[in-house]
């Protein structure tokens, strides 16, 4: 899938928890390990759901994993940018 | 690779041997008029074989992954698939319901017709099922 606006932290909060594994987080949200790569890459953006899971797991809130490049969404820039 | 994945490359392989297998004869003859109901029978037949024998040995190697569900991602991935799957049937449908009207078989013609109609009135009607749940 295409690269998405939604930047994270998840490398680095993986880290900092015992070096958690793709694979042990994949299994505390529910998920499979390559989705957690791929939202590590910035290849898929999680559902809300998901999202908050994750956090969850890390026990920080929403906006320590995630955050929005709205500047890298051009779809969106393109319809703010549109004269009312 | 989750078990989704490799789960479509089967049934890609798959198809596509059966599909080879089976219009290759047609193709040569540069004819869509040959083959038969016993060969149209057993490329169907072979495809299922085929995929059963690929998911039964993935399951006995990987038996961790063939127990897993698939997951968001998968399912998104999925209904993209089958959109792009969607069109092509439609696409081959509309030349069949062409066809079949050229030839004047208004019994294939109806049946095909019949089967675009009522594609979209239950994608029309599950839809709107789903926004009135969701409102």
């Amino acid at each position: 899938m295409a690269s998405t606006s939604i930047r994270n932290q998840i490398r680095l909060l993986r880290f900092q928890h015992g070096e958690m594994t793709q694979g042990q987080l994949a299994e505390r949200i529910g998920v499979t390990r390559q989705t957690i790569a791929a939202i590590e890459k910035c290849k898929y953006a999680p559902s809300l759901e998901a999202a908050f899971r994750i956090a969850a797991v890390f026990d920080v809130p929403l906006d320590r994993v995630f955050e929005y490049e709205s500047a890298d969404d051009r779809d969106f820039q393109k319809r703010r940018q549109k004269p009312v | 690779m989750t078990f989704k994945q490799v789960s479509s490359w089967i049934a890609l392989i798959a198809m596509t041997w059966v599909a080879v297998g089976y219009f290759l004869p047609l193709f040569k003859a540069r004819s869509l008029d040959g083959g038969a109901t016993a060969a149209i029978f057993g490329a169907m037949i072979m495809f299922v074989v085929i995929v059963v024998i690929g998911h039964v040995v993935v399951a006995i190697f990987a038996p961790k992954s063939a127990d897993g569900e698939a997951d968001e991602r998968d399912k998104r991935i999925a209904l993209y698939g089958e959109r792009a799957g969607s069109y092509a049937l439609g696409a081959f449908v509309l030349a069949g319901l062409a066809l079949a009207l050229i030839d004047g078989d208004m019994r294939m013609a109806n049946l095909l017709f019949l089967g675009l109609v009522g594609s979209e009135i239950i994608k029309n009607g599950w839809q709107l099922a789903l926004y009135r749940r969701d409102s």
